[in-house]
């Protein structure tokens, strides 16, 4: 099952632009029944989709619903799309992803350095043909963004698109060997997406380190959910202010109850200097 | 290379000139449409903390509201006060800044409809009836941080020129003056520093320039008959508070002009519960946070004793530089904490 390590969900449309990812990093088949298949290694998982909006959606919040307990965790989906401008085989971020439908769009913030354009991104329910629009065309990312959004934040959740066809040279069928050797001839820059989103995630989670303490003083006495929050509060403070030390101050009596112990904690803290 | 990672623009205002200046003065990044701003700014899940290493830069028109009544107990002025907001988001980072606990995103909106705030703000100056009236920009921002940008300044300094009776305070944390100097002084026209000692703007005031940097630039203003207010807000309690802010005055004031001063003003930390609680959720690791803060009516502040404590001491060693005449203290009800 999934692990506290992951970290990084991706999402694919189909399993020949998932395949030289699977091979690169070596990822192995999330065992049991699942609706979809699965594929992990260290912090990533990765899930094949389906072409079109509804298959992402679903996907999306397949996985969501696999890790929601891990703490925070970054997205990327990631595959072919079709572009008006940019040439064929040249990777781009989607800054804006617009669904055609509904108008929806979704701005990724572009926190991270990477050295390789950006580009608007539209997602239609039918293969384009026209490219109107300057920008790319994908099935998925619109409904991907839609549902990671309820779990995650913007500047984690980003769309990475290989241009498979343009202007120039319209759709047309696929092989299977086209579309792996263009995710493989950008497998540096992906490698490079997936190092900065997981790094952006350890850093997220440092902050939301759970303190040690917590579960042993909420074994000892019964703690409401609110006093259970003002707990979570004053532990944070106090490790806060006084660091690794913080856990020798804290003094348990048996006589005590949760809200005369809450009380007294928050007298210690109350006591502590204001220091900058 | 700009400043911002990202352009967005309302496609309603793509094509005004000060729009198309803009883009080509941050040449190199992305441009990217959007519909209305609200659908970059405003999106619930987003980080403020995550953005504001890199923000983007929103361009938008504002449609309503260009001109609102100041709190009471904001700023100087009686009461025909106003503050007017055409940039959301400063690109300074004070961790006590309340902007971080209201807004989700840390992009910079500019509202580049000038003219609306223009007109709006004739029709307010007018409806006091030829009565002193004051305008304080820089409610939601620092008014001069973005001037190169924005040219913010030197669109309004002849608007209120026209007004002799209408005062414009400038709030800043910057030492971005040349628009100002550019010009002969306007005695209307306020530029309101914010210092605070050097052990705060270090711990606190990321990505400000430097003391003396301001000091010279607030010098500067003052030598060519700028009027020049000085904000010491929101006042910062840490155990060497008295010395550190004690050292502050006598620095300040012996390289100012005491007696060109137009005001000084101190005012102490306050902020709505609901901003307070979401920095914290931000900056958990923050040591500013983690002391003992009491909240009453919704309102987030020192304990009561520390407010008084320090507001007295800090009252006693700055009238030892200035008259009283000059002094005020801000007393927000829900201080803006910038
Ligand atoms: S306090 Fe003022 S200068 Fe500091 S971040 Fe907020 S608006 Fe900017």
């Amino acid at each position: 099952m999934h692990h506290h390590q992951d970290m990084l969900n991706i999402v694919v449309a189909s399993i020949h632009e998932a395949r030289p990812l699977i091979d690169h990093y070596a990822m192995a088949k999330l065992q049991g029944a699942h609706p979809f298949i699965i594929y992990t290694r260290a912090q990533l998982t990765l899930i094949i989709s389906g072409l079109g909006k509804i298959n992402a959606a679903a996907a999306t919040g397949y996985l969501q619903a696999l890790s929601l307990d891990k703490g925070m965790m970054a997205w990327l989906n990631l595959g072919i799309a079709g572009h008006r401008t940019l040439e064929i085989g040249q990777g781009f971020m989607a800054h804006r992803v617009r669904d055609d439908a509904t108008g929806k769009s979704y701005y990724s913030p572009h926190i991270y350095p990477f050295p390789f354009p950006s580009s608007d991104l539209t997602t239609v329910d039918q293969v384009e043909h026209r490219y109107e629009n300057d920008g790319g065309y994908d099935m998925e990312a619109s409904a991907y963004y839609k549902i990671a959004l309820r779990s995650s934040t913007l500047e984690l959740i980003h769309c990475y698109k290989i241009i498979s066809d343009n202007r120039q040279h319209p759709v047309k069928k696929m092989t299977k060997e086209t579309i792996i050797a263009l995710i493989n001839n950008r497998l540096n820059e992906i490698a490079n997406i997936l190092k900065i989103l997981v790094s952006e995630v350890e850093e997220f989670r440092k902050l939301d380190r759970s303190n040690q303490e917590y579960h042993e003083i909420t074994q000892r006495w019964h703690f409401t959910e609110t006093q259970k929050r003002q707990l979570n509060t004053l532990l944070q403070r106090g490790s806060v202010i006084y660091g690794k030390s913080f856990s020798s101050q804290i003094k348990y009596s048996s006589d005590q109850t949760a809200k005369t112990f809450l009380a007294h904690l928050k007298q210690t803290l109350a006591a502590s200097k204001w220091i900058l | 290379m700009s400043r911002f990672s990202a352009l967005y623009v309302e496609d309603q205002c793509r094509d005004f000139p000060r729009v198309q200046k803009i883009i080509k003065a941050c040449s190199g990044i992305p441009v990217i449409s959007c519909e209305r701003y609200g659908e970059v700014f405003n999106l619930k899940a987003q980080n403020f903390r995550l953005q504001k290493r890199q923000p983007g830069l929103i361009l938008a028109k504002k449609h309503q509201t260009f001109v609102l009544a100041a709190p009471p107990g904001y700023g100087f002025g009686n009461q025909n006060s106003y503050y007017f907001s055409h940039l959301l988001n400063c690109p300074y980072d004070c961790r006590y800044c309340f902007l971080q606990g209201m807004y989700r995103s840390a992009h910079y909106v500019l509202f580049v409809n000038y003219e609306d705030f223009e007109n709006e703000i004739e029709k307010t100056i007018q409806s006091c009836e030829g009565e002193a009236c004051y305008f304080y920009s820089g409610y939601d921002s620092d008014s001069l941080a973005f001037e190169q940008y924005s040219q913010f300044v030197s669109y309004f300094l002849p608007v209120f020129q026209r007004h002799p009776q209408a005062v414009l305070e400038l709030r800043t944390k910057s030492a971005q003056i040349r628009n100002l100097l550019k010009n002969d002084p306007i005695q209307n026209i306020v530029t309101a520093m914010s210092f605070s000692p050097e052990a705060v703007t270090q711990k606190l005031e990321h990505r400000i320039p430097s003391l003396s940097k301001r000091i010279e630039a607030a010098k500067k203003l003052q030598q060519k008959g700028w009027p020049i207010a000085l904000r010491f807000e929101p006042l910062i309690y840490h155990v060497n508070y008295k010395q550190d802010y004690q050292r502050l005055f006598q620095r300040v004031f012996s390289e100012l002009d005491v007696d060109q001063l137009h005001s000084v003003s101190m005012g102490l930390f306050r902020m709505p519960q609901t901003f307070f609680k979401n920095i914290v959720k931000l900056y958990p690791d923050e040591r500013l946070f983690a002391s003992h803060y009491t909240t009453e009516n919704g309102i987030t502040s020192y304990p009561e004793d520390i407010e008084a404590e320090m507001i007295s001491t800090c009252e006693n060693s700055i009238l030892e530089y200035i008259p009283k005449h000059i002094y005020y203290q801000c007393k927000l009800d829900c201080d803006d904490s910038k």
